[in-house]
């Protein structure tokens, strides 16, 4: 529930600047101006790479400060020790060397382990549905994942029916239908919310 | 003051000169005025200058003739009596008496006696002294001098002097101690002289008592004797003024200004001066017990002085009264200026003495009477006022919040005022940025809604606590099943990487359509073209894209065109690196730096678009030399985004291959008729389905997809048909296929166990109901 006081003189001022801002740009759409959009656009890179780099000594300082006060010092201890390294490794490196090998064998294996418990994980819910759930849309649902399955090996590929007409169709009409909704759909909100903060009724900027 | 140029002294310092006639001290002269007349001690003073007295003092006088028929011998006073002077020295003597055992560092005998009445004035005895030191007998000096000065060098100021003998003009027993009144022993008057310096020594020596001796005759002399400086201060009209009632002759010679004195009544005693309890000097009686005459009594005069205990505590009170009501009150109103008056208070006469009363104590304001109620009119308190009265002038105080100061503030937690409360409670103000709850009157809760808003407090308390994660007890089975499977899956993709088969083979007439159309572009381009490369997947989906990706970048390679990377992940740009350094560097092009990369795009969506407008001004990339890599070969022949003869976006994310198709796609061919620069895309299997419809529009957006494993396998097989080589997805393909099929026999056989499961509880519990 918003309040009254939170309505400050900010706001009208970022509103206009947002307004202003969306309608020439969509007029840069329309009547090709060059100029002023890619200037428009610079502004955004920069602005978006300076509030990464915010975010980036924001998460230094919070996890700093609980390292300090003694909350969650284990993790926050070794978030901070390894982004400090990571960049001073980054910044120091020309060989490339320790940050391919700080890749190689933290992050992608990290990410990949993730991956892989996933797998896992996605594996025991499905045996675990019909048990669960035993109804007509969890058959379907596991029938569609064995055949999805199936279809992608070399041995469903190589059964006439299933590799060069029963496949085709499930990934090319029937997702690509499914697909083609789903883009639709983000389309007409992508619209819909680009007019509620042009009209200035939808505020994401604050106030 | 102009110097006099004969003398290089004022005028007013002629006096001082012993040649000069003025200076000299005459104690029968009449020109001195009557006040001065009571101090003079000298036994010679003529009986008629009784007529100088005051009725009002002479009546005291008689009074206290009549009160005290015997009185000890008091100095020398002129103006007196012989009874006044017996009243005088009765009640001076208790006081001495009185200072003696207050002090206990001096006897009464150590006290100088009071003159007898031979003893001499203390005026002249100063003449007398001054006319020693000039080596001419005193004018006027019948009598030797007192034993208080020569007998009695002793009589030295106690141990701890209390300093009242140093003030002639206030000490009352100044005229029975006169060594003492002026704080000059004369048996030290020589060495003082001594040390003198030598321009000094034709100056008489001028003591405390000699400089007001001489301050004050110039005043008492004729007109003629009065300094030009002072002449000049004389009014003109003197004559006109009223003449003092009681005055005598001499008061008549006197100087207008100090004749003046002679209108004006006695001093009375203020209370002022009175209400000095607390003055600790041990000279003076005490305030609560002021010295009484041995008669029992004392004069009338100064009985006046005298105030009891009671008086100094009501005044206290008063005082402390007084202090409280001028703290309540509002004193901005005495921040107005004259102009800011309201006209009604306009009529009052400025000039007008301001009476300043002091307010009655609290305990002793009665309440108004009706009569006084109804003459005190609220209307007629301008509004001004009434919005300048505090509140609690206008609610009615509570008893008990008005007895005792209520600290309910929150004490200070930062700054230099924490520990303390109620003060400058402004954190609190700044913090809060809702209206502050204001009690609603009238409106009273029922029991039913007290509940409910208990309830409903409760509620909104449990929403801002996160309740704690509860460890869900998985039962054996459930916990074996999910070994089971996480040994399986893992036991068949280690085995299906250690054991590389022929089993699982591709069918070479399956290659699907978006996967020919890309070798199809790489194929159609020509050789040392500069192609774009966009690594945007997370490191988690590395295997999944780098096996699809393999043989295209490779087929890319061999066809020898100058690869620029990008990436609008974070990691992305390492990620290139990596995967080009890993997997393609047997590639001359790799090895001889024949890449760009060209960054991270910050931004998203809009960074793109930036990028795809003008991709010298969205990234500025620097080799190891700091040099501009736009101004270095290859690059140097981009100009625009269209220069790239081909722009390959490696993703896992729909809504990344999204961004590219709507963001750079349009830059890519402005036409729209397909005949531009082509965009390909090795995306994941789960997001080829949202892809996959830019490459059915027409034109296509998309001119080609190698999705997943499987499409890169299908991609080297057509690959390896150019080069012979197999590349990482067909290596992966056995365990691939392996690991698939272990997941797909789990599921399906747990599942159709399950199923059962289900259908035989469900058949046999119609049984069990229809049995019983």
């Amino acid at each position: 529930m918003k309040s009254k006081n939170k309505f400050s003189i900010q706001t009208p001022i970022a509103m206009i600047i947002a307004i202003v801002t969306g309608v020439t740009m969509l007029a840069t759409y329309i009547w090709p101006m060059p100029g002023i959009q890619v200037t428009l656009l610079n502004w955004v890179t920069i602005m978006a790479a300076a509030a990464l780099v915010i975010g980036v000594f924001n998460l230094v300082s919070v996890h700093g400060r609980r390292v300090i006060e003694g909350k969650n010092i284990v993790n926050s201890a070794a978030l901070v020790i390894a982004m400090v390294a990571a960049f001073f490794i980054k910044f120091l490196d020309q060989d490339y060397l320790p940050a391919e090998w700080m890749l190689s064998y933290l992050i992608v294996p990290i990410e990949s382990a993730l991956m892989g418990v996933l797998v896992v994980s996605l594996a025991y819910a499905a045996v675990r549905l019909i048990s669960k759930r035993p109804n007509l849309y969890s058959g379907i649902f596991i029938t569609t994942v064995l055949f999805s399955l199936v279809a992608n090996t070399a041995l469903g590929l190589s059964i006439p029916i299933i590799g060069d007409t029963i496949k085709p169709f499930v990934t090319h009409v029937l997702a690509s239908a499914g697909a083609r909704g789903i883009l639709i759909g983000v389309a007409l909100g992508t619209i819909t919310t680009g007019l509620r903060i042009l009209m200035g009724a939808d505020r994401p900027y604050g106030g | 003051m102009a110097p006099d140029s004969d003398n290089n002294s004022p005028d007013w310092l002629e006096g001082l000169t012993p040649e000069e006639e003025p200076a000299e001290f005459n104690p029968e002269s009449s020109d001195d005025p009557s006040w001065m007349n009571d101090s003079k001690g000298s036994d010679d003073a003529p009986d008629s200058s009784q007529g100088v007295v005051p009725d009002w003092l002479e009546n005291i006088r008689q009074q206290e003739k009549s009160e005290e028929p015997e009185q000890d011998e008091l100095p020398k006073s002129g103006s007196l009596s012989p009874e006044d002077k017996k009243d005088t020295a009765n009640w001076l003597e208790n006081i001495r008496t009185q200072y003696a055992s207050d002090t206990g560092q001096l006897d009464a005998s150590a006290i100088p006696e009071p003159v007898d009445p031979p003893s001499q004035d203390y005026m002249e005895r100063v003449q007398t002294l001054k006319d020693q030191e000039q080596g001419s007998p005193p004018p006027a000096a019948p009598e030797a001098p007192s034993p208080a000065i020569e007998e009695q060098p002793s009589a030295e100021p106690p141990a701890e002097d209390p300093g009242w003998g140093d003030s002639p003009g206030v000490d009352l027993t100044s005229s029975s101690t006169p060594a003492g009144i002026w704080g000059d022993d004369p048996t030290e008057e020589p060495s003082a002289e001594d040390s003198s310096p030598d321009w000094l020594g034709g100056l008489p020596s001028i003591d405390s008592g000699e400089l007001v001796d001489e301050v004050i005759q110039p005043a008492q002399d004729d007109q003629a004797q009065v300094p030009n400086w002072l002449q000049g201060m004389e009014p003109e009209d003197s004559a006109d003024l009223p003449e003092a009632p009681g005055l005598d002759q001499a008061a008549d010679q006197s100087p207008e200004w100090l004749a003046g004195f002679g209108d004006e009544p006695p001093p009375v005693p203020t209370p002022g001066i009175a209400d000095i309890p607390n003055v600790e000097d041990p000279g003076l009686p005490e305030s609560d017990e002021p010295a009484e005459t041995p008669g029992g009594g004392l004069p009338n005069w100064l009985e006046n002085l005298k105030f009891s205990p009671d008086d100094s505590r009501r005044h206290l009170e008063e005082g402390e009264a007084f202090a409280e009501n001028y703290a309540q009150e509002d004193v901005s109103a005495l921040l107005f200026e004259p102009d800011d008056l309201p006209d009604w208070l306009d009529d009052e006469d400025p000039d007008a003495p301001i009476e300043i009363k002091q307010p009655p104590a609290r305990a002793e304001i009665a309440p108004p009477t009706e009569t006084q109620v109804e003459d005190i009119a609220p209307a007629e308190l301008p509004s001004w006022l009434q919005a300048m009265r505090p509140i609690e002038a206008v609610t009615e105080p509570d008893s008990e919040e008005s007895e005792a100061p209520v600290y309910t503030g929150e004490k200070e937690k930062e700054g230099p005022l924490a520990g303390l409360s109620d003060v400058l409670p402004a954190e609190t103000f700044v913090v809060s940025f809702s209206n502050k709850a204001l009690p609603v009157t009238g409106f009273e809760l029922s029991e039913a809604q007290q509940t409910y808003t208990k309830i409903l407090k409760t509620m909104v308390d449990t929403e801002t606590t996160s309740p704690p994660v509860k460890r869900r007890k998985m039962a054996l089975p459930q916990k074996m099943l999910r070994w089971v499977i996480s040994l399986l899956m893992m036991a068949a993709v280690f085995f299906g990487s250690w054991e590389s088969s022929d089993t699982f083979t591709l069918p070479p007439a399956g290659i699907p359509d978006e996967e020919t159309a890309v070798y199809n572009q790489i194929e159609a381009i020509s050789p040392n073209s500069e192609v774009l490369v966009a690594f945007d997947y997370q490191p988690g989906f590395s295997g999944e894209m780098e096996s699809a990706a393999y043989a295209v970048i490779d087929h890319l390679l061999h066809k020898n065109t100058s690869l620029s990377v990008v990436s609008t992940q974070p990691t992305g740009p390492d990620m290139a690196t990596r995967f080009l350094n890993s997997k393609m560097s047997h590639h001359p092009a790799v090895s001889g730096i024949k890449y760009s990369n060209l960054g991270y795009i910050a931004g998203g969506a809009a960074g793109l678009r930036n990028f795809a407008a003008n991709p010298r001004m969205a990234i500025t990339p620097l080799n190891a030399l700091g040099q501009n890599l736009w101004t270095q070969p290859p690059l140097n022949a981009i100009q625009n985004i269209q220069s790239y003869a081909l722009v390959l976006v490696i993703t896992d994310d729909p809504d990344v291959a999204r961004s590219w198709v709507e963001q750079v796609q349009p830059y890519l061919d402005p036409s729209a008729a397909g005949t531009g620069t082509p965009l390909l895309m090795v995306v994941s299997a789960q997001a080829e389905p949202l892809v996959y419809p830019f490459y059915q529009s027409n034109p296509k957006q998309v001119s080609g997809i190698v999705s997943g494993v499987v499409g890169g396998a299908y991609y080297e097989v057509t690959y390896t048909g150019v080069t012979g080589k197999a590349g990482s997805a067909n290596n992966y393909w056995f365990a691939y296929n392996i690991a698939i099929l272990i997941a797909i026999a789990l599921i399906g056989g747990i599942s159709f166990i399950n199923l059962f499961g289900v259908l035989f509880r469900s058949n046999k519990k119609p049984k069990q109901r229809g049995s019983a």
